[in-house]
C-alpha cells in the first residue's frame, strides 16, 4: 500500500450523499447500508493484510464481538444503543489487541490457522450456549442468545425523530459516517510515521528491526485500529437488523467479505470499497441463482486471483503510465531478462 | 475401569481418524508448502463419492473407500493443475493459496449441496455389530477404522521411505530447486503429492461419515481438527502429527466424558492457541529462522 | 584511547556447528577494520551476534561503554550501532525516500517522536543522507525497481541517516562491477571523513586494501589474523586457508611497498 491521497474521501462522501438523493428507494438504501457496513469491515481487514502484512482471519470474530456487545448491553442491561456503539468499539479494540499479541510471534499460515481457531472457538461457544441468563415472558434467553441469537433489543431509534419518508436514511447515514471516518483514519495512518513503520516491517521484518522498528507496538496498534472500527461496524449491523446471531462467524460470510478485498484489490486503500460495491451489485444481479451464490462468488475470486491478482483497483492503476512502466520492469526482472 | 476402556476406545478411534485426515494436510504443507483450506471439501467429496457408488451405482459398499480415494485424489490433482500451479512463485503466494483453496472449498461444498441436497444421509460403507471388551461395547466400525488407519499409515511410510517416488517427495520437500538440479521431475512429484493427499482426504471422509453422518458441511469440523493437530505438531511434521492426532483423540474423549461435549473443541482450540503463543513452531517444529 | 566496540570470548553454536568460538577483538573510535575469511567462516554470524539478531552462546559484547550482550536489534541500533546487511536488504515496496526515512523516524525510542507527522529534522536528515550517497534524483522511485548498486546505496543511506557512531557493513561491494565498486568506495570515504567507525566484511581485496586501517581474518569461527593489511597478505596461515598461494602473490605484487 503506497502513500494514499485524501482525494478518495470527498469522492466517497459525494457518492454517499448522492445515492439517497437520486435513488432513495427503501430497498436500495437498505442494501446500501449493509454494503457500507461490509465495506468498513473489508477496509479494516485489508489494513491488517496489506499494511501490516498479517494474514489474520479473525476479522469477523471482531465484527461479532462488536455486534454482540451492543445486543447484550442493550438487550440485557438496557443501556442505550448510542452508548453501546462506542463501547462496542472499545471492547473490540481490546479483543483485537489481545489477538494481535497472541499471533505476534507467528507468521503466515500459522497466523491464519490461529485466528481461524479463535473465531471458531467463539462460534462453538455461542451456538452451544443454552444456560439461561434471564427469562422473558417464559422464554429462556442465554447470555449470547445461543444458536438463535439475540433479538429483543432496540435499534438506533431513528424512526422516532426522522419523519416517515426518510426515516430509513438514519442507519444509512450512520454507516456512511463510520466508513468515511474509518477511511480517513486509514489514510492518515498510512501517511504517518506509523504507517511507514507498518509497511517497513511488512516488507522485511529483520531489516526493520535493524533500523529500530519494533514489531510488537506496530502489530498491536494496527489490530487495535482495525478491530475498533470493525467492532463498531458489527454494532451498527446488530442495531440495523435488530438481531445478532452466530451466523456472521460462518465461513461463507468470511468468504463474502474476503471476496470484496480480492476483487477490489488490496494494494490501494480504496480497493476493498470498490470490491464491496462490485460484490453487492453482483449479489443483487444474481439473486435468482440464490442457491449457487457461493459457487459464483468462489468462481469470481479464482478468476480474479489468477488473472488480476491486484484486483480491479490494480487494473485501474495500470492505466497510470508510471505504474505500467514499473510493472513491466518487474515482470522483466521476474523472467530474468 | 469401564470408563477408562470407554475413553480409550472412542479416543483411539478419533485419533485414528484424525491421523488419516491430518496426513493429507501435513503432506501438502510439508512437501509443497500449501495450506489447503479445501481439505474439508475433499473429505465431503470423498464421503459422497462412496455414498453415490454404493447407493446409486450399486457397487458393493466397501469399494466405496476406493471410489472416495479416487475421486478426491482426482479433485486434488485438478485443483493443482487448474489453479494452484499458477500461483506458485507469485509474491505473497502462501496467502493467495489460502484464499484460492478457500474459494475452491466453497465451490465444491456448494456444488455438493445443490446436487445431493442438504440433508444428512447415512454412509453405507459401514460395518454393523461389534464386540464386548469386559462390559464395554466396541462397534465393529471403530475397530475397522483403527485397522484401516494403521494400514494406511504403514502404506504411507512405505511409500515415503522405500520408493523412488518417496525419495523425490522428500527431496522436493527439502529444496525444490535443488531437486530440479538433481533431475527429479518436480511437476510429476507435485502431482503425486496432491494425489496422495487427496486420496487420504477422501478416505478420511468416508471414515468420518461412517461414524457420524454425511452432509455437505461435515468437512469443516475434521478440517479444523486436522489444522489444530498440524499446528500443534509443527506444520509439515508428519510423524509428529500422528502422535498429536492420537493424543488429541484421547484428550477429546476424556474431556467429553468428564467435562462435557460442549467444551471439547473450544478447549482444544484454546489449548493450541496457548501452545502457539509459547512455542510458535509447534511441538515438533524446528525453529527455522530466515537469514539475511 | 578507549575502544568503541569490544568482543570478549564471543562464541556461537548452531547445534553441533561452532560458527564462532572465543572471538576477542576491539575497535577504536574512527578506525576502519576489515574482516575477511572463507565462506562459512562465521563473519555474518559475528555481525548477527553483535547486533542481537541471534543471541550469542557465550561471551560479552560492549559498545561505547555499554554492555550490549543480549540486547535486541532495535536497542542496539538505537544506541548508535547500525548494520548494513549482506544481501542489500531494502523495503522493496517503499520509495528511496521512505526507505531512508524509516532509518531515522524510530531511532531513539521505538516510537515516532510525533505519532502522526514527521519531524522536520528527520526529513532534513533523510534528504542529507540521500544526497550523500548521490541518489537525490531517484528519491521518489520505488526501490524494488532499482539496480543492485542503488539498493546498496539506499541501505547505507538508511543506516547513516540516524547518525550512528559505528557502521557494520557486510560485503558492501559484493556483486558489483569495478566501476560501481569505485563509486561505493567514494561514498564510504565520505563517511570515513565524517569520522564514522566502520567494521567491513569484504572478499574484494582491492577494495579492502584501499579502505581499511586493519584487517582481521576469520576461519572456522576463530580469528586467525589481526593486523595490518600488508602483513596479512604475507601471513602463511591466511594464505593457506583463505587467499591461496597465487592470489596472495598477486596481491603482494600489486601492493608491493
Ligand atoms: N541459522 C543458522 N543455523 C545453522 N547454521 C548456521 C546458521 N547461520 C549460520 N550457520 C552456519 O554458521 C557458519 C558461519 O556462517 P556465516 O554466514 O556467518 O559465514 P560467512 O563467513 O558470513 O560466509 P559468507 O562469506 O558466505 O557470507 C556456517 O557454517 C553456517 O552454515
Ligand atoms: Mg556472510
Amino acid at each position: 500500500m503506497k502513500k494514499e491521497s485524501y482525494i478518495v474521501l470527498p469522492i466517497l462522501a459525494v457518492l454517499c450523499i448522492a445515492l439517497p438523493l437520486f435513488y432513495g428507494d427503501r430497498y436500495v438504501i437498505g442494501q446500501a447500508t449493509v454494503a457500507l457496513i461490509w465495506a468498513t469491515v473489508a477496509l479494516n481487514w485489508n489494513l491488517v493484510f496489506s499494511m501490516a502484512g498479517v494474514f489474520s482471519l479473525a476479522q469477523l470474530a471482531f465484527f461479532a464481538v462488536g455486534g454482540y456487545t451492543l445486543a447484550v448491553l442493550n438487550g440485557h442491561f438496557g443501556i442505550s444503543t448510542w452508548i453501546a456503539l462506542p463501547v462496542a468499539g472499545l471492547v473490540t479494540m481490546m479483543v483485537g489487541m489481545l489477538s494481535g499479541a497472541a499471533c505476534l510471534r507467528l507468521r503466515g499460515a500459522y497466523v491464519a490457522l490461529l485466528t481461524l481457531a479463535l473465531s471458531q472457538a467463539l462460534y462453538l461457544l455461542i451456538v452451544t450456549d443454552t444456560a439461561c441468563f434471564r427469562t422473558e415472558g417464559g422464554n429462556c434467553i442465554p447470555f449470547t442468545g445461543g444458536s438463535r441469537g439475540l433479538s429483543r433489543y432496540e435499534d438506533f431509534g431513528f424512526r422516532e425523530f426522522l419523519p416517515y419518508p426518510v426515516s430509513h436514511i438514519g442507519d444509512y447515514g450512520l454507516a456512511a459516517a463510520l466508513l468515511i471516518v474509518s477511511l480517513f483514519v486509514a489514510i492518515l495512518v498510512s501517511r504517518s510515521p506509523f504507517g511507514l513503520g507498518f509497511r517497513s516491517i511488512r516488507d522485511n521484518e529483520q531489516y526493520a528491526r535493524a533500523r529500530g522498528l519494533n514489531r510488537f507496538r506496530f502489530q498491536l496498534s494496527v489490530f487495535a485500529i482495525s478491530a475498533a472500527f470493525t467492532g463498531m461496524a458489527g454494532a451498527l449491523y446488530a442495531g440495523h437488523f435488530r438481531v445478532m446471531g452466530p451466523n456472521v462467524l460462518r465461513l461463507d460470510v468470511m468468504l463474502f467479505v474476503f471476496a470484496m478485498i480480492v476483487v477490489g484489490g488490496g494494494l490501494k486503500i480504496w480497493g476493498p470499497l470498490l470490491g464491496a460495491a462490485i460484490i453487492t451489485v453482483l449479489r443483487e444481479v444474481s439473486v435468482s441463482f440464490d442457491s449457487w451464490q457461493p459457487t459464483i462468488l468462489g468462481g469470481i475470486m479464482l478468476v480474479v486471483i489468477l488473472l488480476a491478482p491486484q484486483g480491479v483497483s490494480g487494473l485501474l492503476a495500470l492505466v497510470d503510465p508510471r505504474q505500467r512502466a514499473g510493472s513491466r520492469l518487474e515482470r522483466r526482472k521476474r523472467e530474468g531478462i | 475401569m469401564e470408563s477408562i476402556i470407554q475413553i480409550f476406545v472412542s479416543g483411539l478411534t478419533l485419533g485414528a481418524m484424525y491421523a488419516v485426515g491430518t496426513v493429507s494436510l501435513s503432506l501438502l504443507w510439508g512437501a509443497v508448502n500449501v495450506l489447503n483450506m479445501a481439505h474439508g471439501a475433499l473429505l465431503v467429496i470423498g464421503g459422497y463419492a462412496s455414498w453415490y457408488t454404493a447407493t446409486r451405482l450399486g457397487i458393493p459398499p466397501f469399494l466405496g473407500y476406493f471410489s472416495a480415494a479416487l475421486v478426491s485424489a482426482t479433485m486434488a490433482v485438478l485443483m493443482y493443475l487448474l489453479i494452484l500451479r499458477w500461483l506458485k512463485g507469485r509474491r505473497g503466494a502462501d496467502v493467495l493459496i489460502i484464499v484460492a483453496t478457500f474459494a475452491i472449498a466453497m465451490i465444491l461444498e456448494n456444488v455438493v449441496l445443490n446436487v445431493f441436497g442438504g440433508y444428512a444421509v447415512a454412509q453405507p460403507a459401514k460395518l454393523s455389530g461389534g464386540v464386548y471388551i469386559s462390559s464395554v461395547f466396541v462397534p465393529a466400525q471403530n475397530i475397522l477404522i483403527m485397522v484401516l488407519a494403521l494400514v494406511l499409515m504403514a502404506l504411507l511410510a512405505l511409500i515415503l521411505q522405500r520408493t523412488a517416488l518417496g525419495r523425490s517427495i522428500r527431496a522436493v520437500a527439502q529444496n525444490s530447486q535443488a531437486a530440479v538440479l538433481m533431475g527429479i521431475k518436480v511437476q510429476h512429484t507435485y502431482i503425486a503429492v496432491y494425489a496422495i493427499a487427496g486420496a487420504f482426504a477422501g478416505f478420511s471422509g468416508v471414515l468420518w461419515s461412517s461414524i457420524s453422518t454425511l452432509s455437505p458441511t461435515m468437512g469443516f469440523d475434521p478440517m479444523l481438527k486436522a489444522f489444530v493437530i498440524c499446528v500443534a505438531a509443527g506444520l509439515g511434521q508428519i510423524g509428529g502429527a500422528l502422535a498429536v492426532a492420537i493424543l488429541l483423540g484421547l484428550a477429546e474423549a476424556a474431556i467429553q466424558y468428564y467435562v462435557g461435549v460442549r467444551f471439547a473443541l473450544p478447549f482444544l482450540l484454546l489449548a493450541v492457541v496457548a501452545l502457539l503463543i509459547v512455542r510458535p513452531q509447534g511441538l515438533f517444529g524446528i525453529h527455522g529462522k530466515a537469514r539475511q | 584511547m578507549s575502544e568503541i566496540l569490544e568482543c570478549v570470548g564471543v562464541g556461537k553454536r548452531f547445534g553441533g556447528v561452532h560458527a564462532l568460538s572465543d572471538v576477542n577483538f576491539t575497535v577504536t573510535p574512527g578506525e576502519i577494520v576489515g574482516i575477511g575469511g572463507p565462506n562459512g567462516a562465521g563473519k555474518t554470524t559475528l555481525l548477527e551476534v553483535i547486533t542481537g539478531l541471534t543471541p550469542g552462546s557465550s561471551g560479552r559484547v560492549e559498545f561505547a561503554g555499554t554492555d550490549i550482550t543480549g540486547r535486541t536489534p532495535e536497542q542496539v541500533f538505537c544506541l548508535g550501532l547500525a548494520r548494513v546487511f549482506q544481501s542489500a536488504a531494502v523495503f522493496p515496496s517503499l520509495t528511496v525516500f521512505e526507505n531512508v526515512l524509516a532509518g531515522v523516524v524510530y531511532k531513539g525510542a521505538s516510537k515516532p517522536r510525533t505519532p502522526l507527522t514527521y519531524r522536520e529534522s528527520d526529513l532534513e536528515a533523510t534528504r542529507a543522507a540521500i544526497d550523500l550517497v548521490g541518489l537525490s534524483d531517484k528519491a521518489d522511485e520505488v526501490v524494488e525497481h532499482l539496480p543492485i548498486l542503488d539498493r546498496k546505496l539506499v541501505t547505507i543511506a538508511s543506516a547513516i541517516c540516524g547518525k550512528p557512531k559505528m557502521l557494520l557493513l557486510d560485503e558492501p561491494v559484493g556483486g558489483l562491477t569495478p566501476p560501481e565498486i569505485e563509486l561505493l568506495k567514494e561514498v564510504l570515504f565520505k563517511l570515513k571523513a565524517h569520522g564514522i567507525t566502520m567494521l567491513i566484511i569484504e572478499h574484494v581485496m582491492q577494495f579492502m586494501s584501499a579502505m581499511v586501517d586493519r584487517v582481521m581474518i576469520l576461519d572456522a569461527g576463530r580469528i586467525i589474523f589481526n593486523g595490518a593489511f600488508n602483513d596479512m597478505i604475507r601471513d602463511v596461515e591466511v594464505m593457506r586457508v583463505y587467499l591461496g598461494e597465487q592470489a596472495a602473490a598477486r596481491l603482494r605484487e600489486s601492493f608491493a611497498g
